[in-house]
């Protein structure tokens, strides 16, 4: 057998399958018959025979790999046993979520189906919520074509449902009786159905998918979506009845307001679903948030695969399928079955729409248009070889459910994927993120509860983003919906803010958390508001920007604010108009980038950068700085220049061969120290980084002061720098600084290699699998700030290769289809650690991902800007 | 101890692909959180102490993972187990291969690996051999290949495992006694 071709591998497994079926003694002469002919077949498959023999414990999983006992199936209530009433007669089935029995009640005197969930599966506390779930919402749904539970009970702590017993086969089977398909050796079974590709059959099978549309209507009444809705979840029992059953992944509130606490029902990144039935969105979400047009699609597959007796998409894997269900449309039903009724085709590819809007707007739909087909009416659907009408009708139709479905949260999904024009692809991902914050907000939680920051910001997120989409023409159902979603936020907002007011001692008192409400009471003393010109929608009007001083400010002292939009592809500043406050209060702000200066008056000056989104609060306490002289010991002036960066590649940053100018800068000599960091935290009772508290005293290195201080927080280094008066640099100073104007290859502006000039770098690191390493990786690895001068720069500034990777403050820009997107949780950091290669030199090549991580190799050193006044 | 946030994987998957050190960074937070979630599972019922082993051995396979071609980069959720399950296979193979050459042990922690490697080695199964035959095998069937490697390498059950290729769990036996009588054919 050559390899590589499947179309001969599988006729030698449907020979061994078959060979396999027979006394042992007559195999080697079936196949030797069967593959007559082809001597290289019969030899591959009594070599597969041979193979056979025994092999029942070859290629057992290593137990090491496996639990202790989860390879058992549970208490296996096995033949015979008798519990609860019931005596366990034979195993039906098996699925991921249980073992199906077919089992007698003694009371009743009729046989039942007992569904058990395997004993390890039943030990995780997950799925064994997750099948109790699916038993009580199985119990609450009434309907001839759902299968009905009668109890619940539980085994040895294992838990059981008990249903009704379908006397019959699914559908999947159905399907393979209709192609004349065994499975592996065993003979077709017998169809129930009339023969494939008569008007009986179609009939039938309009019918079945009625009344499994009719099921599911049902269902999303009650707010279950199924979720994995297959041929083999589609029972045929007697007269052609067909039950809808497993509700294993059954999702509750995907269709109402309580979507926060639908987390967590599915394990995100665990694949659920068969794939050939999953939705263009099933596929595409990462968080399964998918409402209940993903079962109209899934019964659109089926009734695709009734009618033609194939799958609609196949391929060499699974991925390959899953990747066609996104990209690839259906072949037209008729073109494989040519018997296949033009309006059943219709209503079959409407279904399964790509796009969740062009389908019917739920499983009523979909059933009224099959009975209008068996009633010999014109169905709804149009044609699709014109997909706009049909999409336009589905659209016309939708409109009065949107009103009903206000509260429903759409799973506007995203992703990625195929080539989309940029504009399509940007509002995708806003789209994506929408529904991702959209989908973890707490929304009941969200009024009355305003100990918890979380959901506020969640909810301005989704206020940001929302503007966003407005700008970007959001289809007006999408715009709906989100803006009902928002207004009653907002209200919420309203109602929290008010009550922060009352519960506060003093106006004004009511710390940011009240924000919303209090706006006006804000506005006094050296409190500074801004506004974005964008107001016209309604969440904007809770935007704003306050500055004020915090308590080392002396109470004499009045310090005029400045700001200025930081250009982020450059870092220069555009100042805006000011620093009169009357005027601030007018001034256009658009959302990005900004750099505040609280100037004293009496040469002291202090500067941050913040990020102002769409309908964000931004609050900023500045602190009193100390003297200039003292801000600037042990910085180096770095003379501002007009320069071309060459950075790591165009892809990386739009500063690439850029014309740049950079002002002149301080910028500290050195990294900052652990012994420099101890006096922040002495002087402002700050917690510890992390690395110290894994670090006792006593099992520090001797140097370990003038160690770079490692393993804290953007919002750590953000402090350190406004207390001590400075700021973090831009990757535009920190590049200039480290390399000069003209692009040297090295800080120390020489030829030679970094091991010549004692670089710390390159050090080649096992990965950290515990605090230990963690620490241990550091005391090895990192070296004195001030060291190794040959590898300083000559305006003397350390270790701007290696030793401590340095974060900056500027926001990392991402190309997305050509155009240049801000990461304003994200900043770039640069110079490479002590794990570094030379390549990662200069800068822009990483990215700090995680405001809030630690790293044991990541550090900083700050900058300070030149004022006229010091 | 690093800190991962989560952010949308597709758009760290994208961004891995074109290079970026950071995304691939915070990526690897995110795939070492859901395999070691997944490896927790397997390990269900195992001693406590023994959870840092698999950890080690998935965190091998990640690193294998993040090391490997670009073009391997999964490009969704869904290939996620798919890679990493190649992945793992890729190390236990290589790890026996690295076994034969040196006959000590390597000093240091003993790994789950060492413990997954010599119960193979009990049960007669030429590891590295046999990954030469799944090689085989996929070139001829992808899907039953990853079947197998879904079951051995990572210790689905059965059932799990047809789950994630999508087959039914009849068809699965089915296929499960297929494969392994023609690769017991091919390691004798």
């Amino acid at each position: 057998m050559s390899g590589g071709n499947s179309e001969r591998w599988e006729a030698a497994k449907r020979l061994f399958h078959r060979a396999a079926e027979l006394p042992l003694a007559e195999r080697a002469d079936f196949v030797r018959i069967q593959g007559s002919g082809d001597p290289e077949l019969v030899r591959e498959v009594l070599g597969m025979l041979e193979g056979d023999e025994g092999a029942e414990s070859f290629l057992l999983p290593p137990k090491a790999l496996l639990g202790a006992d989860s390879a058992t199936d549970g208490p296996s209530p096995g033949g015979g046993r008798s519990f609860d009433r019931l005596q366990v007669l034979a195993e039906l089935g098996r699925g991921a979520m249980g073992t199906v029995y077919r089992a007698r009640d003694l009371d009743l005197d009729r046989d039942v189906a007992l569904k058990v969930l395997p004993k390890a599966l039943a030990l995780d506390a997950d799925t064994a919520g997750r099948f109790a779930r699916e038993a009580r919402r199985m119990a609450q749904l009434r309907h001839p074509s759902i299968v009905s539970v009668h109890r619940v009970g539980s085994l040895d702590g294992v838990p059981y449902i008990v249903m009704d017993l379908v006397e019959g086969h699914d559908l999947g089977h159905e399907i393979d009786a209709q192609a004349g398909r065994g499975r592996g050796d065993t003979a077709p079974p017998r169809p129930m159905l009339a023969a494939h590709g008569t008007g009986e059959y179609f009939a039938a099978v309009a019918r079945i998918t009625a009344a499994i549309a009719d099921a599911l209507a049902h269902a999303h009444g009650a707010r279950i979506v199924h979720r994995d809705v297959k041929p083999g979840n589609i029972l045929l029992g007697p007269r052609n009845a067909a039950v809808l059953v497993d509700f294993g992944l059954a999702r509750e509130g995907a269709l109402g307001r309580d979507v926060g606490h639908g987390k967590g029902a599915s394990r995100p990144g665990t694949l659920l679903g068969t794939v050939h039935y999953m939705s263009p969105e099933q596929v595409r979400s990462s968080s399964h948030t998918v409402d209940h047009r993903t079962d109209v699609y899934s019964l659109g597959v089926v009734l695709y695969e009734l009618l033609t007796l194939k799958r609609p998409f196949h391929g060499a894997s699974e991925f390959d399928v899953l990747r066609r269900i996104v990209t690839d449309d259906p072949p037209s039903p008729r073109k494989l079955e040519p018997r296949v009724p033009r309006d059943l085709e219709a209503v079959c590819l409407v279904a399964m729409a790509k796009d969740p809007e062009g389908r019917y707007p739920n499983a009523a739909t979909l059933r009224d248009d099959l009975q209008r087909f068996l009633s010999h009416e014109g169905v709804r659907a149009t044609l699709p070889g014109v997909p706009q009408r049909a999409a336009a009708w589905v659209r016309r139709r939708r409109v009065p459910l949107l009103a009903a479905l206000a509260l429903a949260v759409v799973a506007l999904v995203a992703l990625a994927w195929a080539d989309r024009n940029a504009r399509e692809r940007q509002r995708e991902v806003w789209r994506a993120e929408l529904e991702r914050v959209g989908g973890s907000i707490d929304w009941p939680g969200l009024a009355g509860n305003f100990d918890s920051q979380e959901p506020e910001r969640d909810a301005i997120e989704l206020l940001s983003l929302l503007a966003r989409l407005e700008g970007d023409e959001p289809s007006a159902a999408e715009r709906r919906f989100w803006q009902g979603r928002v207004d009653q936020v907002r209200e919420d907002l309203v109602q929290v803010g008010a009550a922060a007011r009352r519960a506060a001692a003093q106006p004004g008192d009511v710390g940011t958390r009240g924000w919303w409400a209090v706006r006006s009471e804000r506005v006094y003393g050296r409190t500074l508001r801004l506004f974005p010109t964008e107001t016209r929608a309604a969440p904007m009007s809770v935007t704003a920007l306050v500055v004020r001083p915090g308590p080392s400010v002396p109470r004499n002292l009045r310090a005029r604010i400045h700001l200025a939009r930081v250009h982020e592809d450059s870092g220069r500043l555009t100042p805006l108009p000011g620093p009169s406050l009357a005027v601030l209060e007018d001034a256009t702000l658009q959302p990005g980038a900004y750099r505040i200066r609280a100037e004293f008056g009496n040469g002291r000056n202090v500067e941050l950068t913040r990020w102002i989104g769409f309908g964000e609060q931004v609050d900023v306490e500045y602190p009193y700085p100390p003297p200039v002289e003292e801000v600037v010991r042990g910085m180096v002036l770095i003379e501002g220049a007009t320069f071309t960066p060459d950075l790591a590649g165009e892809e990386q940053h739009p500063a690439h061969l850029a014309t740049l100018s950079v002002e002149s800068f301080y910028l500290d000599a050195t990294e900052v120290s652990n012994g420099a960091y101890r006096r922040f935290l002495e002087a402002t009772g700050h917690p510890e980084p992390r690395l110290w508290t894994l670090l006792p005293p006593d099992q520090r290195p001797p140097d370990w002061d003038r160690l770079p201080v490692a393993s804290i927080a953007l919002d750590d280094m953000e402090s350190y720098a406004l207390w001590a008066g400075k700021r973090l640099p831009t990757i535009f100073e920190w590049t200039l600084a480290a390399r000069g104007p003209n692009n040297a290859a090295w800080p120390w502006r020489t030829a030679a290699a970094p091991a010549e000039v004692g670089a710390v770098y390159g050090a080649v690191l096992q990965p950290v699998e515990s605090a230990r390493d963690y620490a241990s990786q550091y005391v090895a690895h990192a070296r004195p700030v001030d060291s190794a001068p040959l590898a300083a720069t000559p305006e003397g500034l350390f270790h701007m290769f290696g030793n401590a990777s340095e974060v900056t403050e500027t926001f990392q820009r991402t190309r997305r289809d050509g155009q240049w997107e801000t990461f304003p949780n994200q900043r770039y950091h640069a110079g490479g650690s002590w794990q570094a290669l030379p390549s990662d030199f200069p800068a822009f090549g990483t990215v700090l991902d995680d405001p809030r991580g630690v790293w044991n190799d990541r550090g900083f050193r700050c900058a300070r800007s030149v004022y006229a006044d010091g | 101890m690093q800190t991962f946030p989560d952010p949308p994987a597709d758009e760290l998957f994208d961004r891995a692909k074109s290079g970026d050190a950071g995304a691939a960074d915070t990526l690897f937070g995110v795939l070492y959180k859901d395999l070691r979630t997944t490896a927790q599972r397997l390990m269900r019922d195992q001693k406590k102490a023994h959870s840092l082993q698999v950890t080690a051995l998935v965190h091998e396979a990640v690193l294998k993972l993040l090391q490997g071609e670009r073009e391997r980069w999964p490009e969704s959720r869904q290939q996620l187990l798919y890679v990493a399950s190649r992945a793992m296979r890729q190390v236990l193979i290589d790890h026996a291969r690295a076994r034969a050459r040196d006959k000590r042990s390597p000093p240091g922690q003993r790994l789950l690996i060492d413990d997954v490697l010599d119960e193979i080695a009990q049960s007669a199964v030429d590891v590295v051999a046999l990954g030469e035959a799944l090689d085989r095998l996929e070139e001829r069937d992808p899907n039953l290949a990853h079947f197998v490697t879904l079951r051995y390498f990572v210790g689905l059950s059965t059932e799990q495992a047809a789950e994630q290729v999508g087959m039914s769990t009849r068809t699965a036996e089915r296929e499960w006694r297929a494969a392994r009588a023609w690769l017991r054919r091919q390691l004798s």
